[in-house]
């Protein structure tokens, strides 16, 4: 191997190190830890003020938006049997609806209320696994007359 | 329809496995009227395919409820321009749309390549054939897109409003385009490692396809984000959602290839390198529609979890075991001719750049699948968002900008000082005199003002490569700089086109520095005739007012915009409600301008008509949708055939 071409491998460990450090030390500071709504609540005095990131379905009729600015917003998560509380402020995503799977980001507090930072949202009929077409049949059904060409 | 659609499919799927075994037989037999039927075998399973998508479009425009795809995603009163895109708007749907792309390229490539590479092409119609058999397959046994209910509902639930959106009809043929555009270069790689034609002869013949796959996932790309800003309403356009994530990752590991492939074909070198880079970009785009369809991390815009996951999952195993084991084959084949001589020359600027990129791949995807990582290591779901993503490829993305600007200009093998200082003294001194200009102007932090420098360096870069080339040619041949402007480009498109590309990458960086260093944001709830300041916009909210338009339910707000005391234009952001769908959508007014973009979003109201708005003022966003215009002109530049050249195919970068 040449002087020059040492000269190469020695830049390109440089850089990958580099690029290397900045992956690991960016996964620590920012890593957040995915919990269910059963999990928190199991381990709730060990995970109060850690970046947690939760997973449940908004549990239907709680979704509250405030009179004053329309932005301050509760709902309540459930999941296994357990429920959080949940406060966020800002828009949350039109996808939010009662029995949506939601995962929020945020922080637990001490009052068990979890103040959200970002809320994300699937509605539960937005594509069609498990879709439920019940609801056309009894908005009337036509008899089968219509034969596939 | 019903019939015809699903019995093209199984049709289809026939005479798939017909191409396959008849080309592997042609191959072993030496029999080129086996290969020939193979092709013909390619072009009817294509026109198949064309019949069941034809039978679909047609179910969706009549409104044949009994059919459960239809159903669940068309609606009577649905414009037919949505009855057409629902076509991907669901699961089956989609994978009928990669199947039908996959079989338009393959039928291409085996007409273009008709006579041409006679030992590379029966490998190139098993490998796509075998891909479409795969995707047949999952339609007619996991996804079936021709299922009918046992009842024939009177009305369908129609398309997800949310894709019911312009950006949104056309991202996903032009991101499929892409995906399914890269099957053909790794047929020809997996050809030329089976038939152990190791020459440049298939990096020739995959040329242009590498263009067009990456023209094509570049718009599909950035008119996602596009959706995503319209759409989602909350601002922005790129959030590292996982599947945002699926088509950025062969993005990069493509763009590496189309720079790494350059050193090949002038030293003979990195070839295993390349060959790597071309399956890892095929495997990435299998990847990425698994990950869509999987449900394995959570995601905004996935297609809800399916039984489809562990199908992927098997294909991409036997995709990587195959490609790799043939790698590992050939790789006594696969010697570099030549070896590195210097850091400062083209070649190792070229492997920078892939290192890079790889890098920021493997950061990309490392971030997307750390939760399923996290969860099998040590049995805990851990998740990294936006501020990893950001943390990590910012300065990687700014390395890379630098990249841009020297990689083209330093000489190959070895650059001189001289020389060095001829190509880089004025682009360097834009950039600089850029950096001074903003600190003078005490605009932006350190990332920044690297960010808009390094662009001033690369624009300058490109300019005076233009100014030079035209010069010269125009003192040379007598012609008018324009003449030789458009001469000196069409001569050598490869080299202009990339120079293009360039430019609109460089547009595009300036864009998203602008609106994610530089965004503002206000929220206020407002009542009738008061304002609130944003930038230099003062927003006055004059009424709010609920109506109907065809079956949607409108809450709508007005606001006037003031600027320098006087009203400028009129914002309406908008709720809207589909009755048919259980969600409200909002619908965000913009006001655009090269400057800066004006965001409105609707948050809510009550009976005394008082409402919240979300705003922000989102600077520069605009060059991003501009610069991929000059990108994609930059790509048909380089995708051009050269007249000269093409039978030949020597390439004169």
């Amino acid at each position: 191997m040449g002087i020059r071409r040492k000269g190469i491998v020695i830049a390109g460990l440089v850089v990958a190190t580099a690029l290397g450090y900045l992956i690991v030390t960016g996964m620590r500071d920012t890593m957040v830890f995915y919990y269910t709504v059963s999990e928190v609540t199991s381990q709730r005095e060990a995970l109060s003020d850690v970046p947690l990131r939760i997973a449940g379905k908004v549990v239907a009729g709680t979704i509250q938006v405030s009179d004053t600015n329309h932005l301050d917003r509760r709902f309540v998560i459930q999941e296994g049997g357990f429920q959080i509380p949940v406060t966020y402020h800002g828009i949350t995503p039109d996808t939010l609806v009662d029995g949506a799977d939601a995962v929020v980001e945020g922080k637990l507090g001490a009052d068990g209320v979890f103040h959200a930072t970002f809320v994300m949202a699937k509605c539960p009929s937005k594509y069609e696994a498990e879709t439920d077409l019940s609801k056309y049949r009894e908005a009337g059904v036509a008899p089968r007359t219509q034969t596939s060409p | 329809m019903i019939v015809l659609g699903h019995s093209a499919l199984i049709a289809a799927f026939a005479t798939a496995a017909y191409t396959i075994a008849v080309a592997m037989l042609g191959v072993r037999r030496r029999q080129p009227n086996l290969v020939a039927s193979a092709r013909n075998g390619v072009y009817v399973t294509s026109g198949l395919v064309f019949v069941a998508v034809g039978s679909l479009l047609w179910l969706m425009a009549n409104d044949r409820f009994v059919v459960r795809y239809v159903a669940e995603n068309s609606r009577i009163d649905q414009p037919l321009i949505y009855k057409i895109s629902a076509l991907w708007g669901g699961m089956a749907g989609s994978l009928l749309l990669w199947t039908v792309i996959l079989c338009m390229y393959s039928s291409l490539a085996a007409w273009i390549n008709r006579r041409r590479h006679p030992e590379l092409m029966p490998y190139v119609y098993t490998v796509c054939m075998t891909t479409a058999l795969f995707f047949i397959a999952l339609q007619l046994f996991a996804a079936d897109p021709f299922e009918t209910l046992p009842f024939t509902p009177l009305d369908g639930r129609g398309l997800n409003p949310l894709l019911q959106n312009p950006a949104m009809a056309i991202h996903p043929p032009n991101l499929y385009l892409g995906f399914v555009g890269f099957t053909i270069p790794f047929a020809f790689a997996i050809a030329a490692l089976a038939s152990g034609r190791l020459d440049t002869s298939w990096l020739h013949a995959i040329r242009r396809w590498t263009i067009v796959a990456w023209f094509f996932l570049s718009i599909g790309i950035t008119l996602g984000a596009q959706w995503a800003y319209v759409e989602l309403g909350w601002g922005g356009y790129w959030g590292w959602d996982p599947v945002e994530n699926a088509s950025l990752m062969p993005w990069l590991i493509a763009t590496a290839y189309l720079h790494s492939v350059m050193i090949e074909e002038k030293k003979q070198m990195l070839r295993v390198w390349n060959m790597l880079m071309v399956i890892a970009t095929f495997a990435l785009c299998i990847f990425g529609t698994f990950l869509t369809r999987s449900g394995i991390v959570s995601s905004v815009h996935a297609f809800t979890t399916s039984n489809l996951g562990p199908l992927f999952a098997i294909f991409l195993a036997v995709i990587l075991a195959v490609s790799l084991g043939l790698v590992a084959w050939r790789l006594p084949d696969l010697r570099s001719e030549n070896q590195l001589e210097s850091v400062l020359s083209r070649e190792s600027s070229f492997l920078f750049n892939n290192l890079v990129l790889v890098v920021s791949c493997f950061a990309v995807l490392w971030g997307t699948m750390f939760p399923v990582i996290s969860e099998a290591v040590n049995g805990v779901k851990i998740t990294v968002g936006p501020p990893f993503f950001n943390r990590v490829n910012v300065p990687i993305f700014l390395l890379l900008l630098a990249l841009t600007g020297i990689g083209p200009l330093i000489a190959w093998r070895r650059a001189s000082w001289p020389s060095l200082r001829r190509a880089f003294v004025w682009p360097s001194i834009a950039g600089l005199g850029t950096v001074i200009v903003m600190l003078v102007m005490r605009v932006g932090g350190v990332y920044s003002l690297m960010s808009i420098g390094l662009s001033a360096f690369v624009v300058g870069t490109v300019v005076q490569e233009f100014w030079r080339g035209t010069r010269a040619r125009s003192s040379a041949n007598g012609e008018s700089w324009h003449q030789a402007l458009l001469g000196l480009t069409m001569r050598n498109k490869r080299r202009y086109g990339g120079y293009i590309i360039h430019v609109g990458v460089v547009l595009m960086a300036i864009g998203i520095t602008g609106s994610s260093v530089f965004q503002r944001e206000v929220e206020a709830t407002l009542r009738p005739g008061e304002t609130v300041d944003i930038g230099s916009y003062r927003l006055q909210y004059e009424e709010l007012n609920h109506f109907q338009v065809s079956g949607v339910e409108v809450s709508s707000a007005s606001l006037i915009a003031f600027a320098g005391g006087r009203p400028r234009f009129r914002l309406v952001p908008q709720r809207h409600f589909h009755p048919a769908q259980d969600n409200p959508t909002t619908e965000v007014a913009i006001w655009s301008s090269l400057r800066h973009d004006l965001y409105i979003v609707l948050a809510g109201w009550d009976a005394q008509q008082t409402a919240t708005f979300k705003a922000y003022l989102n600077p520069l966003v605009k060059w991003i949708w501009i610069g991929l215009a000059v990108l994609a002109l930059g790509s048909i530049v380089a995708m051009f055939p050269d007249r000269r050249h093409s039978q030949v195919g020597i390439p004169n970068y």
